[in-house]
């Protein structure tokens, strides 16, 4: 069963134009790389777009994947890369740090209209949606898909020491929009 | 029950963590499959002869993609005495076959040269029954590049 096949030999395989395999690494790392997509993009078709473009290019650049970092924070290069080209093509302005300097007086975010789950996710998804682009992206590649500071760093191009920067920014911000719900 | 004050990020973190996997997933990913596979990636033609040609179409010409070759031949080795190619290249004249080289990680306690032997004749069954192409032990180089233990 090339279920159970390590990471290491799924891209042997796979670059060796074994189709199956690289299905394998889709079924593996695809639903955690649509979530990020989402999760940047707030949009579903977007992110859908985003991710098999992702794949097609690590498809065909498979042979220049020379084992130096793990095969999950390459394939979420590939995704990130993608993400930052969407954002270019739709040209969205990107969000200024003097905005989240003020703490928000949102109505929607009054915890006692709501209580739910959902409304808690409705919120921190319009929160993440305000975050300038890198501070998003750490802060979910962080603490969502559970990354190092290195990691982090190859994937968006970043030293460790700025990828702590944008977290620590990212953080101070969240925590100051979610207040609210504490 | 109140969150503890950075309790708050846990919980965001945590929530988009364990949110259910996306419910069209499937289909997205048949899709991703589905632009894959149309996906070309650069091949070489290489000849084959037609297994059961009739004399008077001896001189038709049948090309089968080199990638097709390699994978045929990655599936035929892979596991053997638990064995993982991870190289396989194809010597080529023009558009004709005359070798491989295949590499490979074997696995520890094996009888390297007996594995390197046994690859090379299903390497060389392989290339028969794909190209039509007589190959014989001297023109297989099988290199273990790594031991897994």
């Amino acid at each position: 069963m090339v279920d159970r096949l390590s990471d290491h030999v799924l891209v042997h395989n796979a670059a060796l134009g074994d189709a199956d395999a690289f299905e394998q690494i889709v079924a593996r790392y695809g639903p955690e790389m649509f979530r990020y997509a989402r999760n940047m993009l707030s949009d579903h078709g977007a992110a859908e777009e985003v991710v098999q473009d992702a794949f097609v290019a690590a498809w065909k650049g498979l042979d220049t994947f020379r084992g130096d970092a793990k095969l999950r924070t390459w394939l979420f290069s590939m995704v990130s890369h993608k993400v930052v080209d969407h954002r270019r093509r739709r040209a969205v302005p990107p969000a200024e740090d003097w905005i989240f300097e003020q703490r928000s007086t949102d109505a929607h975010l009054d915890p006692e209209k709501r209580a739910t789950n959902d409304d808690f996710l409705d919120a921190l998804g319009r929160v993440l949606a305000e975050l300038p682009y890198r501070q998003r992206a750490c802060w979910l590649l962080r603490e969502v898909e559970g990354m190092t500071h290195p990691e982090i760093g190859q994937i968006m191009g970043m030293s460790a020491g700025a990828v702590r920067g944008q977290l620590l920014r990212a953080r101070a911000t969240l925590s100051e929009r979610l207040a609210a719900w504490q | 029950m109140t969150p503890e004050p950075d309790g708050i990020l846990e919980r965001a973190a945590r929530e988009l963590r364990e949110a259910p996997q996306e419910p069209r997933w499937v289909d997205i990913s048949n899709t991703i499959i589905s632009r894959v596979r149309a996906t070309t990636r650069r091949t070489w033609p290489v000849d084959a002869a037609y297994p059961t040609a009739p004399p008077d179409r001896a001189s038709d010409s049948l090309r089968v993609s080199d990638h097709v070759v390699r994978t045929a031949i990655l599936r035929a080795l892979s596991g053997v005495h638990d064995s993982q190619p991870t190289d396989i290249a194809l010597y080529l004249d023009e558009h004709v076959c005359t070798g491989l080289s295949v590499a490979v990680v074997g696995a520890y306690g094996e009888d390297l040269q007996a594995v390197g032997n046994e690859l090379a004749a299903i390497a060389i069954s392989v290339v028969h029954e794909l190209l039509g192409v007589d190959l014989v032990r001297a023109d297989i180089d099988v290199r273990v590049d790594d031991i897994e233990v």
